[in-house]
């Protein structure tokens, strides 16, 4: 497929080619053959390495310097004219009308044209390969931010799974609390009592006593029932501060990790918590990668109508380095459900995030 | 320097550059005919050992082709070898048992022929800047190639061209026309250029330079063209 590349390439090798045969007409001049390959080496050398594309200068001066000290005609200046052209470097515009003017006086005015063409040329592939580049640019951004909406879907999609089962074993520990404090006791107290009761019935009539004692069996098995019903139900994960807890404990003891709560903790919604263990998790990544910590601080601050944790190590090594996609992700997530997360480089790098408490899902907490 | 030891043990093992490397050069080294000047003004045997160094290089840089067609050099780059140690060592492995030989050469020549010193030295200096550009070319012709054959076939066809254009056997005045200079395109022509001016005025004038700077402008530039290639 045709491209400006390609054209590019093309037009330098015909340019060799007929500066080569130019050469062999005239009978190989030593001078005009060694900055034949002078210019072969040095489009080469930008071909390897197309950082070096502003040498086009030093083609530039060897050609003038042919041309000056050893009346060499300007017809190798088209290949630097052209290169320059199509790189965007309009200096060389100069050196161009010079060598023109050159060839006009001196040569033949059809040289000048060629001059001309050659970077006008250069110019037109350059603009097309600028347009092509400004395209590719365009679409890549457009990819890459699809891919970080994606990205962040996703992990919406996670966190809103996750606060629904972090519910749903909230209720359940609840249901198992209530059974086991307060229908489970009073069951159980009146066994008891009921058992106490047996001895002042040894005078009754066997037939009764037969259905007190079967029961008694019944209540039995329905006591054993009850206390397997709220061992099911207890949920095995931690969650809310424990889980905040388990994540500091497990964290690498190089850093010196300190984690203290402050406050009631029990008033924090679920998806705060939820919301929270994301940004602990994110803030210890972080440390782990990409600082030099040998301080790691935790805080948990709750309040009736906030929570706030801050993650504070001093391992600083950017003070102004980008923020990451995690991070990005994060705040997206904590803005989902009205808080903030800041950042604060200084001494030590600083991690905030603030969820205000909403009062009217406060009900989903974690009590026990 | 594990490349480097294992491509030049690689090299050497094989017959064509055994005889090419070491019997060729020296046994012509004892054949006084050959070392007598003839029309050229160069004496038959600096050509026949031009176009033996030729396919020398070639031979000696067959490695990464090889390399290439079996799959080592992914291998080999799997391991902790970056591309330019790997591509330099073996460049290197193939220009010292060329370069070796034409010591030897250089010694004969002054033993054997009665060189000056300062003769042998500019052939010494010719030969090994010819085997530069050589191995060079030699590589970046490989880079051209996938399999061997091919490699082998278009390259011979190349040597003979630039043996006959390059004057190595025929003067380049005898040429018509735009032949005569069509040479210069090849390294050939310039080493044949600078032992001219050596063997004819015995010492370093500056014609013998420009004949050495422009084979190492093509050294230049087939080093930056192969190395451009992709070999994997």
């Amino acid at each position: 497929m045709i491209n400006p590349k390609l054209c590019f390439g093309l037009f330098k090798v015909a340019g060799f080619l007929l500066l080569f045969l130019d050469l062999l007409t005239a009978g190989v001049e030593i001078t005009g053959f060694f900055l034949f390959l002078f210019l072969i080496v040095m489009t080469l050398l930008r071909w390897r390495f197309p950082k070096l594309v502003p040498s086009l200068w030093a083609d530039a001066v060897a050609c003038l310097v042919a041309m000056v000290f050893w009346e060499y005609s300007p017809i190798p200046l088209v290949i630097p004219l052209f290169a320059a052209m199509y790189y965007r470097h309009y200096w060389v515009i100069l050196v161009g009308i010079y060598a023109a003017v050159y060839a006009i006086m001196f040569f033949d005015p059809t040289l000048a044209v060629i001059l001309v063409l050659s970077a006008v040329s250069g110019a037109f592939l350059g603009f097309w390969q600028k347009g092509i580049q400004e395209q590719q640019t365009t679409q890549d951004e457009t990819t890459g931010r699809l891919y970080q909406l994606q990205t962040l879907q996703g992990e919406l999609t996670a966190a809103m799974a996750k606060v629904e089962q972090m519910s749903a074993v909230a209720e359940r520990t609840r249901i198992a609390r209530d059974i086991h404090d307060n229908a489970g006791h009073d069951f159980v107290s009146a066994y008891i009592t009921l058992q106490s009761a047996r001895d002042l019935f040894d005078d009754a009539d066997p037939d009764a006593l037969e259905l007190y004692d079967m029961a008694m069996e019944k209540l039995d098995a329905g006591a054993i029932k009850i206390r397997e019903a709220v061992h099911n139900l207890s949920a095995v994960t931690t969650l809310g501060i424990s889980l905040l807890q388990e994540m500091c404990d497990n964290f690498p003891s190089a850093f010196n990790l300190e984690f203290e709560a402050f406050g009631d903790t029990s008033k924090i919604p679920m998806y705060a918590w939820n919301v929270l263990e994301a940004c602990l998790s994110e803030g210890l990544t972080n440390i782990t990668r990409h600082s030099r910590a040998t301080q790691v601080t935790v805080n948990l601050d709750a309040t009736p109508h906030l929570v706030r944790l801050a993650i504070e190590n001093d391992g600083v090594v950017n003070k102004n380095a980008p923020v990451g996609s995690g991070l990005r992700n994060l705040r997206h997530r904590v803005s989902a459900v009205g808080g903030t997360i800041s950042t604060n480089s200084g001494k030590k790098f600083r991690v905030v995030c603030v969820i205000p408490i909403k009062e009217d899902v406060s009900n989903e907490t974690i009590t026990g | 320097m594990t490349v480097f030891k294992f491509a030049l043990l690689r090299s050497m093992r094989h017959p064509v550059s055994l005889v090419l490397n070491t019997a060729i050069p020296i046994i012509l080294m004892f054949i006084p005919v050959l070392w007598e000047e003839n029309a050229m003004g160069i004496s038959f045997g600096f050509s026949i050992l031009a176009f033996v160094i030729i396919f020398g290089a070639f031979t000696m840089s067959k490695n990464i082709i090889a390399d290439k067609e079996d799959g080592a050099i992914t291998r080999i780059l799997m391991g902790p070898v970056t591309m330019r140690s790997y591509l330099s060592q073996n460049l290197l492995s193939s220009m010292i048992p060329l370069i070796t030989q034409l010591v030897v050469v250089a010694l004969l020549g002054m033993l054997l022929r009665d060189w000056s010193f300062t003769l042998a030295l500019g052939v010494f200096i010719s030969f090994a800047v010819l085997t530069a550009t050589c191995v060079a070319m030699a590589f970046a012709w490989q880079c051209l190639f996938k399999n061997s054959e091919n490699s082998t076939t278009g390259f011979s066809i190349l040597a003979t061209v630039m043996a006959m254009l390059g004057g190595l056997f025929i003067p380049t005045s005898l040429f018509p026309g735009i032949l005569e200079h069509i040479g210069v395109i090849f390294p050939s022509y310039w080493a044949m250029h600078s032992l001219r001016y050596i063997l004819t005025y015995g010492e370093f004038v500056n014609s013998f330079w420009i004949g050495i700077g422009a084979m190492l402008l093509f050294a230049i530039a087939f080093l930056l063209y192969g190395g451009q290639r992709r070999i994997v």
